[in-house]
Formats: C-alpha cells, sequence, structure tokens
C-alpha cells in the first residue's frame, strides 16, 4: 500500500468491497456501535432521516454504503 | 474525465484528485476496485477519516462518488464524473466548519449540491445552523484553494495554483 505522495509522482490506492464493506463496519461500530449491515439496513429503512444532515458522522458512513449494496 | 476503458476513465479521475491533494497533504486515496457491484464507486481520502493541513488548525476529510458511463465522442470511449461529494473542512478538535454536500442518491430531501456551516463556525442561530446553503458544483479543488486563501493552510507545492487549475480542469466536462 503506497501512502504518501511525492511532488509530482501519484500514488493511488485500492480497496475491494471486502475491504470496503469491513471500513463501513468499522467506522460504524466507532460511531455509532452497530455494524456495518445494521447501519446500512437501517438506512436503506429511512432510521437516519431525521438527523442525517445534523450528525456528520452519518453523512461520512453513508458515503461508504455502495460497499454494503 | 475520458478513458478508452472504464478502468481508465476512472484512473485518471482519481489520479486528477490526488494531484490536487498532493497540494496541501500526502494523505493518499484510496478508490474501489472496478466492480460493476459496487455503484458508484467511492473514493475515500485517508480510510474516510480527517487529515490535518499543514501550517493551520483546520483538516479536511474528502469522500468522493463518481461513476464511469460510455461517452458520446469519441465513439468507444468512457467518461468519469462526480455524482457526488463530501468535502469537509474541520477544527483541530474535529468540529465541522464548512460542509460542502452533494448527495443525489439517498433519502435526503436536499439533492442539489450545498454547504453546512457547521458547529465550528460557532453559528447558534438554529434555522442557518441547520440550512442547506445552495452553492451549485464545488470541486475539491475549490475547496483546497479556499483552505489555502483562508485558512492559513501552507501548500505543499510551489506550483500549487497551477496544479489546481490544472486538475480542476481535466475533470470539467469537455
Amino acid at each position: 500500500m503506497s501512502v504518501t505522495t511525492g511532488a509530482d509522482i501519484v500514488y493511488i490506492d485500492v480497496l475491494d468491497k471486502d475491504e470496503g464493506m469491513a471500513l463501513l463496519d468499522r467506522q460504524a461500530r466507532q460511531f455509532l456501535g452497530m455494524s456495518g449491515e445494521q447501519f446500512a439496513r437501517a438506512w436503506k429503512e429511512g432510521a437516519f432521516i431525521e438527523d442525517a444532515d445534523r450528525k456528520p458522522e452519518l453523512r461520512r458512513l453513508a458515503m461508504l454504503l455502495p460497499f454494503a449494496d | 474525465v475520458t478513458g478508452q476503458t472504464q478502468y481508465e476513465a476512472i484512473h485518471n479521475f482519481v489520479e486528477s484528485l490526488q494531484l490536487a491533494l498532493s497540494c496541501v497533504t500526502n494523505a493518499v486515496l484510496r478508490r474501489a476496485t472496478y466492480n460493476p457491484r459496487i455503484d458508484p464507486q467511492v473514493l475515500i481520502l485517508n480510510d474516510n477519516s480527517p487529515v490535518l493541513l499543514p501550517g493551520a488548525e483546520v483538516a479536511l476529510h474528502v469522500a468522493q462518488h463518481v461513476r464511469v458511463s460510455q461517452a458520446g465522442e469519441p465513439s468507444g470511449s468512457w467518461y468519469a464524473s462526480s455524482v457526488g461529494y463530501y468535502y469537509v473542512l474541520m477544527n483541530r478538535r474535529g468540529a465541522e466548519i464548512l460542509g460542502y454536500h452533494w448527495h443525489p442518491i439517498g433519502q435526503s430531501s436536499v439533492t442539489e449540491p450545498h454547504l453546512h456551516l457547521g458547529p465550528g463556525v460557532g453559528v447558534g442561530n438554529r434555522p442557518t445552523a441547520e440550512a442547506h446553503l445552495p452553492t451549485g458544483s464545488i470541486s475539491l479543488e475549490d475547496v483546497l484553494r479556499l483552505a489555502i486563501a483562508s485558512y492559513s493552510v501552507i501548500p505543499r507545492r510551489s506550483d500549487w495554483d497551477s496544479t489546481l487549475r490544472a486538475t480542476k480542469a481535466a475533470r470539467e466536462p469537455g
């Protein structure tokens, strides 16, 4: 995994669907105390509609939802 | 951003974003492996966590959604475009200052690009603190330039101005 950028050389790192889902899971547990799957299900059911724009962590997690589809 | 293949289009898109980011941070973008089951494509900076910017008391959080589609011309080429973003400047304690959001897909009633004035601004007035202030589409370069010009962020590259111009232009529709 590349972790730095030089002045002109650009490194880009990649994560697969499982790694993306693992990241969602880790951050959902950190911010909300629930699993990534639980967050994805609750989001689809509309559980966070009222809070999504008030709580930055929800929008931040939502950006990872394509990994859960 | 175009490419001869889907992979090339997304790669060129990500490369321009990473080059822009190199003006203010050595943190690395991660993108999803190209997989039709991941739609839209997801790009995240620093594992979806804020990055403290040099010389300043602000941190940057970047997440981006991208979709690749067949371009009309030239025939057979592919086009990668932004279909959502989350560009946030926050203070050292993690409180949002400015949150540029665009989430056209999902459950929010606000599907146009907008700005949130976060708790880090100290806006106590509830309608304003929760308002979705319309912005039009914002590029990552716009936010990086703002960070340098108004939040005392020290650029890492002497050619930051021309780099930001070039990378922004590279992703603008032909």
